[in-house]
């Protein structure tokens, strides 16, 4: 099989750099598991592995080795990230860790690293997890070489409904002849949340799909000439609000293109303007007549162009809310990422039950009698006796104590549940304590230091 | 196998007892065409040599229409004769049974659809088509779909289903599409529900559109099509006709049913599309698809529907290469040039060095010699002498051009008309034989006035020995069309020529406000708008003297016939409703209203049994503070305005604050409010009055405070 092996590459040319947001967007959509005394996002773990493990194997599937990981510079998030992909992570991307400011925007951060940016570069959440083979999405965008794809996926049905309420709907408009994205805009933009377009758009794209029900995946690729508008306009802030909204009206109007400026940064880079100036037998005065003959005809032309790729065939999603985050968490376990559910090290009695819908982690004791279903449960951990633990995520080094119950929770590092507690889609902070005989239903059990 | 031999059976029979109705509207409801239709129907007019409406009734044919109603409004004798002379008539020709109904009094495609409700013609689906289409499309499938909706063992049923458009894809600069009628259409593309429909003429120009939020409740995806060609050709249910009876404001079939079928909460029906991407489908519904659609013809997309397959028994027409279709005995001399997409009618002749491109001419035309005719249309009988030049015009029938005479692009020449010798008729001349009417169906009061510039076209020359008229756009009969629209869809048009309309000033918006269609990122309003901002206003407050007089004709229905302040209410919301009317208009007009009731010979037992019945109405139009003190400023003024009112101010006020119609708030509020002070002597004596009533108001706030305490 030594064929098979390859041979180790010499620092050869990239074609994409990685920009990994880890930790930005509204994190307090997932407190309290975030917060400082837990782990920040991108180490979450899914399946027990932390999150950002997905993102990066993904990148590697896709051949790109050479990756920006993007974190606030406040807290400890950065040193805990910093821990991981130093000591825990084996893949072989190779990840240059940066802080920012914490007040920036996805876009302020990807400006305050652009001079290390050569190539064009791709920009991913760290809360990804999509079955999509990487190198699809990455063909589309080198076949058709536009300003800026976009992967957009529909949420599996069943997810539709919890993650209404976290999720801002989006109207997203897709050219249908070239799966161009030509709108996009929050569905409570306007005032009624009514779908306003412009007519300019639909002269230009006559045929346009509008979906309500796709999601963001975040991950956007972008021609290298992007980082110089980003960094000549600092009124760009966030990439999903400022640049891709900016980026997808400048292929259809006119002023906008005028008054951004927007041909300086974009040269022209069409291949086929490119080629037809070159044919010895393209006849400009052609076209000329053929837009003459209409009047109607603009002969405005961008060449501004953004591609999208929508993901409907397997799972694809963001742990950017709790729902969600559970949620991954579920099918991760299901679908047996991990063939291994109770490991070695762990130590659980005979007389417990481990669904074969969960995982239990490293080191981790289950005293007799208790029930594991559908849930995952850290390294480190301490069940007592009859526990019964449902839909739940425990993280690690907790404590359970005899009797507890637990169902749809989410338990954060180092926390305790003590005896005969009785807990029903709650979130269980770090380090916190739940005294004995809790009972409480949908709440989210926090110190009171963090509350302030 | 004998069950499937029954079922077929079966379905035989289902399709035996619906004999497949059409509806031809064989009227334009427009002026379009004048000064050529003041003679002839439109769908007379002839296409490529063939009547307008032998395509139509073709296509039908086609699709296996067994019944065909037109409906004709204008010049009805005429298409009668015809239909009743043509081969549709004989005997022998097939099933197919054509009935021209009259309907002499239609205004609008709405009157005809009524007019054949009325006349219960139509008994089951219908294809409702207009006069105007030339189609080469079976329409079996969309019937098949439009029937399969309401199976309820099929893919998609839907019962409320009551249309199919047929659409015809192409893009969004297609020649084909009704310039300046241009729409788009929203539909769900797994059902091919259309979800939203939205016109867009150019002017005033339209920058957005809005689709409603909640369809997407509905429709997790929709379509937005901006590349459709729309022939109006509709399969509809049997309701239609009905639904245009019931809402009798309908005009437009697009405009007003369409849109007012899709946006109704009440009517809960739907309409569908079916979208031919294959097929040729178009309509003329102006000069300019005339001109596009004449030459799809000789260009053959309309194949089989082509000049040599001879829609008309008498025609026998030769095709040969680049498109040349020539009848017979047609004598061309050995030095004219026959170029590209040429169709010559039989017994024509044309003379020596002419040259004729891009051209359709009539029957035994005299063609004289050194004539250029490019991308013009001549009809039968017309004579052309020597030397002239016709770019892109219309000439008709009879019609004589003189020697050395030019004809720019976009002219119309009706019937029997002689032009020249030796002039040139600018672009979009329009010459009739008659003179044009002052006031005809179409025209407008306001129009005659506002066509001043007109002399200036009136000035043109037609010649010596020139006969006809000179004819001048007239607007649509829809008032709210902006003329510049019309223009943009005549014959030839050429946008740079927009700003030859005398409306505005400015040039500088016209031409390149169309070059801008593209972008749109200023906002200021279009011309269009801006036109007569006194007059709009002028109009509003009209408006709203109208709205208070209706208001005021029903109130006192109401204190006549003894209706209950719900009923009331209810016609007050509806008044207020149609008229777009505002609640201080209503206070305004019911406050004095309920006043004036009191039977002043016994004021206070009458003021109390007033007040105590239609109190409450007031209450019902009144909502929040500033309201009520609306509503006290009204009473004050209204009771200040006589004397013998005076005395049922102070009552009336007791009487809407025990009813709780107004509360001590506004009282206080009035009562310190400048306006209450400055109405007038008389009002402001009726306030002083109310000092005291404002006082004992105080006092008991006070010991209602006082109470609270303890």
């Amino acid at each position: 099989m030594g064929l098979l092996e390859k041979p180790k590459q010499q620092q050869k040319l990239q074609e994409f750099q990685a920009i990994i947001l880890a930790g930005y967007g509204s994190s307090n959509r997932l407190y309290p598991i975030t917060e400082d005394d837990n782990i920040p996002k991108a180490l979450l773990p899914v399946a027990n592995k932390p999150l950002i493990s997905y993102t990066l194997d993904w990148l590697e599937k896709a051949g790109i080795t050479d990756a920006f990981v993007l974190t606030q510079s406040m807290g400890n998030a950065q040193q805990k990230i910093a821990g991981y992909l130093a000591r825990g992570y084996q893949g072989n991307v190779h990840c240059n860790l940066i802080g920012v400011d914490e007040d920036f925007g996805t876009a302020d951060a990807i400006r305050s690293i652009a001079d290390r940016i050569t190539t064009d570069f791709i920009v991913l959440p760290c809360d990804l997890h999509c079955e999509m083979i990487p190198r699809e999405f990455l063909d589309h965008h080198r076949i058709n070489s536009p300003t800026m794809t976009g992967l957009f996926y529909e949420p599996p049905k069943g997810e539709k409904g919890s993650g209404k309420e976290d999720e801002l709907a989006q109207y997203i408009g897709i050219d249908t002849a070239e799966s161009r994205l030509v709108h996009i805009a929050d569905c409570d933009s306007s005032e009624d949340g009514d779908l306003s377009l412009r007519m300019s758009l639909l002269w230009r794209f006559p045929r346009v799909k509008f979906h309500v029900n796709l999601l963001d995946a975040h991950v956007y690729i972008f021609k290298h000439w992007v980082l110089d508008l980003i960094k000549a306009k600092e009124k760009i802030s966030s990439i999903r609000q400022d640049l891709v909204p900016l980026i997808v009206k400048c292929q259809y109007q006119r002023k906008l293109v005028e008054n951004e400026d927007m041909g300086k940064y974009a040269a022209l880079e069409d291949p086929l303007d490119t080629a037809l100036s070159l044919s010895t037998v393209y006849d400009e005065f052609d076209e000329k007549l053929l837009n003459e003959h209409d009047p109607y005809r603009s002969n405005f032309k961008s060449n501004i162009k953004v591609n999208t790729v929508i993901y409907r065939d397997g799972y694809c999603g963001r742990a950017n809310t709790i729902a969600k985050y559970s949620e991954m968490n579920r099918l991760a376990s299901k679908q047996g990422l991990s063939i291994r559910r109770v490991p070695e090290t762990a130590e659980v009695t005979a007389k417990s039950q481990i669904g074969n819908d969960s995982l239990v982690g490293e080191y981790t004791k289950i005293a007799e009698k208790s029930s594991v279903k559908r849930s995952i449960i850290g390294a480190h951990c301490v069940i007592g006796k009859n526990v019964k633990i449902a839909n739940s995520i425990i993280m690690d080094h907790v404590v359970l104590e005899d009797f507890v119950k637990l169902d749809g929770c989410i338990v954060c590092n180092n926390a305790k549940v003590l005896e005969g507690s009785s807990l029903t889609k709650c979130e269980v902070a770090g380090g916190y304590i739940v005294e004995q005989k809790t009972e409480e239903n949908g709440q989210k059990l926090v110190g009171f230091r963090e509350a302030i | 196998m004998p069950s499937r031999g029954k079922q077929k059976q079966a379905h035989g029979d289902n399709d035996a007892d619906q004999v497949l109705q059409a509806v031809i509207l064989s009227d334009s409801f427009n002026s379009r065409f004048m000064p050529l239709t003041y003679e002839k129907p439109r769908c007379l007019l002839p296409v490529c040599n063939v009547p307008l409406i032998e395509y139509t009734i073709e296509f039908l044919a086609i699709s296996g229409a067994q019944e065909i109603f037109i409906v004709a409004t204008m010049h009805a004798e005429q298409i009668k004769a015809y239909i009743e002379s043509s081969k549709w008539s004989k005997k022998n020709s097939s099933s197919l049974h054509i009935e021209v109904v009259h309907a002499s009094e239609c205004l609008s495609v709405g009157d005809a659809l009524r007019e054949l409700d009325a006349r219960q013609l139509i008994t089951t689906d219908f294809i409702l088509v207009g006069g105007d289409v030339v189609s080469n499309m079976k329409l079996d499938k969309a019937l098949e779909a439009h029937r399969s909706r309401k199976r309820s063992d099929s893919k998609h049923t839907d019962k409320n289903a009551i249309m199919t458009m047929v659409l015809k894809a192409g893009s969004s600069y297609h020649p084909s599409r009704a310039r300046g009628e241009e729409s788009v259409f929203v539909v769900d593309p797994s059902t091919s529900e259309c979800v939203h429909y939205e016109p867009m003429e150019p002017f005033p120009r339209k920058k957005r559109i809005d689709i409603n939020a909640e369809i997407f409740e509905r429709h997790a995806e929709i379509e937005c099509r901006n590349d459709l060609i729309d022939p109006l050709i509709d399969i509809c249910s049997v309701e239609v006709p009905a639904l245009f009876s019931e809402n009798f404001d309908w005009q437009h079939l697009r405009s007003d049913f369409v849109r007012g079928v899709l946006t109704s909460d009440i009517l809960g029906k739907t309409i569908y599309t079916y979208i031919s991407n294959d097929s040729y489908a178009a309509r003329i519904q102006n000069s300019q698809q005339y001109d596009s659609v004449s030459r799809d013809i000789l260009k053959r997309w309309t194949f089989p529907i082509v000049p040599e397959t001879n829609l008309q028994e008498s025609d026998i027409y030769q095709f040969s290469r680049g498109n040349i279709y020539k009848g017979t005995r047609v004598m061309l001399s050995k030095s004219c040039i026959i170029e590209d997409n040429v169709q010559i009618g039989s017994g024509t002749v044309v003379g020596e060095n002419s040259r004729v491109t891009n051209s359709v001419i009539g029957k035994n035309c005299k063609i004289g010699n050194n004539v250029n005719i490019e991308g013009a249309y001549l009809w039968d009988n017309v004579v052309i002498e020597d030397g002239v030049s016709i770019k892109r015009s219309i000439i008709a029938n009879d019609a004589v051009i003189l020697t050395n005479t030019t004809l720019d692009n976009g002219c119309i020449v009706s019937f029997g008309v002689t032009i020249g010798p030796s002039v040139a008729l600018p672009k979009y001349t329009r010459v009739g034989s008659q003179p044009q009417p002052k006031d005809d169906y179409f025209d407008d009061e306001e129009e005659s006035d506002e066509e001043e510039g007109d002399i200036a076209v009136s000035d043109i020359d037609l010649g010596e020995q020139g006969t006809g008229y000179i004819w001048t756009d007239k607007g649509d009969n829809d008032e709210d069309n902006d003329p510049r629209n019309l223009k943009v869809a005549s014959l030839a048009f050429d946008l740079k020529d927009l700003s030859v309309g005398k409306e505005q000033g400015d040039d500088s918006d016209s031409a390149s406000e169309l070059g801008d269609l593209s972008d749109s990122d200023d906002e200021r309003d279009s011309v269009g708008d801006t036109w007569h901002p006194e007059q709009s206003q002028i109009l509003a407050a009209r408006k709203v003297e109208e709205f208070k007089r209706e208001l005021e004709q029903s109130i006192s229905r109401a204190f006549a016939e003894d209706h209950t302040v719900e009923l009331a209410a209810l016609e007050i919301t509806g008044l207020r409703m149609s008229a777009n009317g505002s609640y201080d208009d209503v206070r305004d007009v019911i406050v004095p209203a309920i006043i004036n009731q009191v039977d002043l010979s016994k004021p206070m037992p009458s003021i109390r049994t007033v007040l105590k019945k239609w109190g409450s109405l007031i209450g019902k139009v009144t909502h929040g503070k500033d309201d009520q003190v609306h509503v006290l400023h009204i009473l004050q003024v209204h009771c200040a305005d006589k004397e013998q009112l005076h005395k049922l101010f102070l009552p009336a006020l007791q009487l809407l604050y025990d009813d709780d119609v107004v509360e001590e708030d506004a009282i206080f509020r009035w009562y310190g409010s400048d306006r209450s002070k400055q109405l007038g002597p008389s009002a402001t004596a009726l306030r002083e009055k109310a000092t005291v009533f404002i006082k004992w108001l105080q006092e008991a706030e006070e010991e209602d405070s006082d109470e609270d305490d303890e």
